[in-house]
């Protein structure tokens, strides 16, 4: 049985797997593209239309189709369409039912378990709201991984077994993020992550765009504007991406565009289109001297290696300006479906181990014969460690009617960059007698000194979630309850309680963004939803 | 009846044996957990070369499949610079005939009017066999253009939808007034969807 990685993007999805000879494959969608676009379009409340099709149609119904709805995970979001609710999870959902429909078609297996990739700088909240929609889309979520440690695994780095820091650098189509991974025998560890959601690949195109209807309009102003012409306007975008991506080949190319009868030849030098971007990489250099700043605090202050990812990475300026940056010569492979690879990969290898671990070695060695691996591949596997780290902080705080044990308003749980998995306990008492629960929020680091949104959380923070642990209906004031908060390795959290007397008590907590429908009703109704 | 005192140096040979044999038998004891280790191996290694069988077999008939797409490959960026072609030729066609039908003067064939009338025709038509042209070629790639009559229902597997004019009468709603890009056919697959500006109802 095959395991999938899935790189659930903010404008595009891709799925892998490993193959029979154990080489992570990329699988096509059936329009033949290595990724699907992750727009859906809703035809009605119970059929969507997920990709290409989804993504063209924004044209004529621009309220039924939603894109980049990965920036809404863990967010609170209500889309109405047709008179339905759908939370950004359930969006989420129906993009992965279309990649895992992709994928069964494309290998002839139900696809039932997957590793989903999240950015480095999801937090808590959008990590557990991407393992929902997973699970929504009736996957058994293996993990969810971050996407530069999965774009590292792609790169297959750490094999040789000694120790080294490496940054990652992921220009992508929308977003740009880069990341300091150190890695060693014993495995990946995130030291620091930083990006910019505003910057990607489409802003260098559309600088170019700009530059050749400039001249365009010069040489012709006695005619109609190219952008007014729908055609026209198709035929610049496609024509800017191809001088794009020829400008990374070669030293010179010529644009043609022809509007309104009349035609413009802008040659453009490698060069101009530097000069005419450098503020745009200049952007991106910035923040990845903040990252690389982060990380010297955490003791990581040489790097030995840096990898490319992200299609637009391609641009011969991106390396070159690290070489100047940094001193290093950048390794770029593949660098659009790295993430998508490194998840297949963290995926065979996370079953194989799991299987190990459950004591069904045969499960295990099988699993590793039927993809070639040798006896080495097998013991290098079965010690490999992925070691993560939160994102950001976390805090509690009391509700009225509790406080904490202490007397403090606030109390941390885990810091920024802390190691996962971690637990924590905490003491909760009532205010007040019969209070029969003690409520209580969970709270998210923001930007130092960020006002809060929030009367419930303080400047700085924002609230993720919103729980109660019960005690019982007669209980004094001062009452008091031990909350214990775990987060697991991919940071998504369980939470139990035990009362004074040790006995163990109910506790539940509502993450923003996660509906109150419990998974399996919440599953019944996407999978109700005709896909296409 | 051999001598009582030659006994022990005859029994010395036999205990020496009986040591070699009592060594051999304790050798030989170990002798079913190595054959269960071989056997385990033997049955992985035969587990893995079965499977390396399929792989091959496997990996045999993508190559066959492969090459005989390779070509199909090969020509799609030649395909994509035709229809681009194509798409120019006929833009400028319709354009260049629709000028030659403006303002010609009926009365005086050899005004300027009618003269830029009659170029702009010639024009047109000149366009128009550089379209059918291309279009002769790109048949011989495989593939047949398709066009969307106007009035024609938008069907997201057939149009693309580029941009859309409001209008007033229902009935129009959700039809094709314009086709910007011609689509193309490959058999019964779509190998590329007509552009199409799509008719919607205002204030819908």
């Amino acid at each position: 049985m095959a395991v999938f990685g899935i790189d659930l993007g903010t404008t595009y999805s891709s799925v892998a797997y490993l193959d029979a000879t154990g080489r992570p494959t990329v699988i096509r969608s059936r329009e033949g593209d290595a990724s699907t676009p992750s727009a859906v379009y809703f035809s009605t409340a119970d059929s969507v239309v997920v990709g290409t099709k989804a993504k063209d149609t924004a044209v004529l119904e621009p309220d039924l189709v939603v894109d980049l709805i990965k920036r809404e995970l863990g967010r609170h979001l209500t889309l109405r369409m047709h008179g339905e609710s759908f939370s950004a999870e359930e969006v989420s959902a129906l993009i992965l039912r279309r990649l895992v429909a992709d994928a069964a078609e494309a290998t002839g297996e139900a696809v039932t378990e997957a590793v989903i990739t999240v950015p480095a700088y999801f937090g808590l909240a959008e990590r557990a709201a991407t393992r929902r929609a997973g699970e929504l889309a009736g996957l058994t979520v293996i993990d969810v991984l971050s996407e530069p440690l999965a774009a590292a695994l792609s790169y297959r780095v750490g094999e040789s077994g000694e120790d080294s820091a490496i940054l990652l650098y992921d220009l992508g189509g929308g977003t740009f993020d880069t990341t300091v991974v150190r890695v060693s025998a014993a495995g990946l560890t995130e030291i620091a992550t930083g990006g910019d959601t505003e910057l990607g690949g489409v802003d260098f195109d559309e600088r170019l765009a700009e530059y050749v209807v400039e001249a365009f309009c010069a040489e012709h102003p006695d005619v109609s504007h190219p952008f007014d012409s729908p055609a026209t306007v198709q035929d610049i975008r496609a024509r800017v991406e191809e001088g794009k991506r020829r400008l990374s080949e070669e030293d010179e190319h010529t644009i043609r565009i022809m509007h309104d009868g009349r035609v413009t030849r802008v040659s453009i030098t490698r060069e101009e289109f530097q000069q005419l971007t450098v503020d745009l990489l200049d952007r991106t250099i910035e923040v990845t001297r903040q990252v690389l700043a982060a990380a010297a605090e955490r003791g990581v202050d040489r790097i030995d290696e840096v990898l490319l990812v992200g299609g637009s990475s391609r641009m011969p300026a991106v390396a070159e300006r690290i070489v100047t940056e940094l001193g290093h010569r950048p390794r770029l492979h593949d660098p659009d479906l790295a993430v998508a690879r490194g998840a297949a990969w963290y995926a065979f290898e996370e079953t194989y181990r799991r299987l190990a671990a459950s004591g069904d070695e045969t499960a295990a060695s099988r699993m590793a014969s039927r993809s070639g691996l040798d006896a080495a591949a097998e013991e290098r596997i079965a010690n490999r460690v992925i070691r993560r780290v939160t994102a950001r902080g976390y805090a509690l705080t009391p509700r009225p009617g509790a406080e904490l044990a202490d007397g403090a308003q606030l109390v941390d749980v885990v810091g920024a960059h802390d190691a996962l998995p971690a637990t924590v306990s905490k003491v909760l008492a009532s205010t007040a007698a019969g209070a029969g629960q003690l409520d209580f929020t969970l709270l998210e680091q923001t930007a130092a000194g960020q006002p809060s949104q929030s009367r419930y959380a303080p400047d700085g923070y924002r609230v993720i979630g919103a729980g109660a642990v019960r005690i019982p209906g007669d209980a004094p004031a001062g009452h008091t309850a031990t909350l214990t908060v775990h987060l697991s390795g991919s940071g998504i959290p369980t939470l139990s309680a035990v009362d004074a007397d040790g006995a163990p008590t109910q506790v539940a907590m509502n993450l923003v963004g996660q509906g109150t429908v419990p998974t399996a009703a919440a599953r019944e109704r996407i999978a109700d939803i005709k896909v296409s | 009846m051999p001598d009582a005192d030659e006994t022990p140096n005859a029994l010395g040979p036999l205990r020496a044996e009986l040591v070699v044999i009592r060594a051999q038998l304790t050798a030989l004891s170990h002798l079913p957990d190595r054959l269960a280790e071989l056997h385990k191996s033997v049955a992985r290694e035969q587990e893995r070369a079965a499977f390396r069988e399929e792989i091959i077999d496997r990996l045999h008939s993508e190559n066959q499949q492969l090459r005989r797409s390779e070509v199909e490959a090969a020509l799609e960026p030649v395909r994509a610079g035709l229809y681009r072609l194509y798409d120019y030729a006929r833009r400028e066609s319709d354009r260049w005939a629709l000028a030659g039908k403006e303002n010609p003067d009926q009365h005086d064939p050899q005004s300027d009017a009618s003269l830029y009338a009659m170029f702009a025709g010639q024009v047109g038509a000149l366009f128009a066999a550089f379209a059918e042209e291309t279009i002769e070629v790109l048949g011989r790639t495989g593939v047949e253009p398709f066009d969307v009559a106007k009035g024609e229902r938008y069907d997201m597997a057939l149009h693309r939808p580029v941009d859309t004019v409001p209008v007033d009468d229902p009935a129009w709603d959700g039809l094709v007034v314009e086709t910007v890009s011609s689509g193309f056919v490959r058999g019964e697959q779509i190998a590329r969807r007509a552009d199409v500006v799509v008719a919607q109802l205002t204030g819908r």
